[in-house]
């Protein structure tokens, strides 16, 4: 029977992987999934007018921009892919996460962070490059700008397990997939 | 445990990062400081929410370097008088901000630069 102090990563104060610490980060990804998928969905043509209540004509200009079809897939179904592969990854796993699936949690990274810059590039686009603001778009890429930092303390936590298993001769490849494993190193 | 009991240093940077991004619509100007005004806004906006994160606190020195550059931007790209005043202002007060690191309450193993400081445990 672990306590909760032990599921804490060694020299923290907190266990980033608890669920009051994922938790809310998995509903704000499925609100970014829903807007994105709604955007999207207006971009294939699905939906023939997008709700805009402060810039005019600016939704219709920045989803039906050159920009937003460079892909073969509108860039708002892919932010609701990438979204979805948020919460999912946010999901997967238990209390302990941090180091039992470090591969997940570095994915949620991987997700998280990528995803908000990418937003954050796609809004400058939007005055610089269109002259024009979306809101459901700027909602979105707030939405995934506040998850970077929630999601990172995670992630640190279990690039800290897998530098003590490099310490422990323990090849980093093994460590990454099946995490702690039976081996002794991950408390302090 | 995600953000620090004061985050209005956070806070504040972030409206200064709107309202640098809005402030070329709302006030209608162009050239040179408009673009800069609104890239410099929305990644200063972007910085500050992140380092909300107690963990990710020192990702405001990214918006020191932000403040510095619309403090020289003005000179470098030769803005007109009443948009210099305000590249400048707004970049003092974000360099002001960036200097306060908030409280931190938790600790986090050594944080990150544990991962490249030598040592088997971080911390």
């Amino acid at each position: 029977m672990t306590t909760i102090a032990d599921r804490r990563p060694p020299g923290w104060t907190y266990n980033p992987s608890s669920w009051a610490e994922r938790g809310w980060l998995i509903g704000v990804a499925l609100v970014g999934f829903f807007i994105s998928g709604y955007l999207g969905l207006y971009q294939w043509g699905v939906i023939d007018s997008v709700w805009e209540p402060w810039f005019g004509s600016g939704s219709e200009r920045v989803l039906h921009s050159p920009l937003s079809r460079v892909l073969p897939v509108p860039d708002a179904i892919l932010g609701a892919m990438a979204y979805a592969i948020d919460a999912v990854a946010g999901a997967i796993g238990g209390a302990t996460r941090w180091k039992t699936m470090p591969w997940v949690v570095i994915l949620f990274g991987l997700a998280v962070g990528p995803l908000g810059l990418v937003s954050v590039l796609l809004v400058t686009a939007q005055p610089l490059l269109l002259d024009a603001w979306c809101t459901l778009c700027l909602v979105s890429a707030v939405i995934s700008i506040t998850m970077i930092g929630p999601a990172m303390d995670e992630v640190l936590a279990s690039l800290q397990f897998l530098k003590r298993a490099k310490a422990h001769r323990r090849p980093i490849w093994d460590a990454l997939w099946k995490g702690e494993g039976g081996t002794v190193f991950s408390g302090s | 445990m995600e953000g620090g009991t004061d985050v209005w240093a956070s806070a504040l940077t972030i409206l200064l990062g709107i309202w640098l991004a809005a402030s070329p619509d709302i006030m209608g100007y162009g050239g040179h400081a408009r673009v800069s005004n609104q890239l410099v806004g929305v990644w200063m906006a972007t910085f500050g929410t992140i380092a909300i994160s107690e963990c990710m606190r020192a990702v405001r020195w990214v918006n020191l370097l932000l403040g510095v550059w619309l403090v020289v931007a003005p000179f470098i790209l030769s803005y007109p008088d009443e948009r210099a005043c305000g590249s400048i202002a707004v970049g003092l007060a974000a360099i002001s901000l960036a200097l306060v690191r908030g409280t931190v309450s938790e600790r986090f193993g050594g944080g990150w630069t544990s991962l490249w400081r030598p040592g088997v445990d971080g911390h």
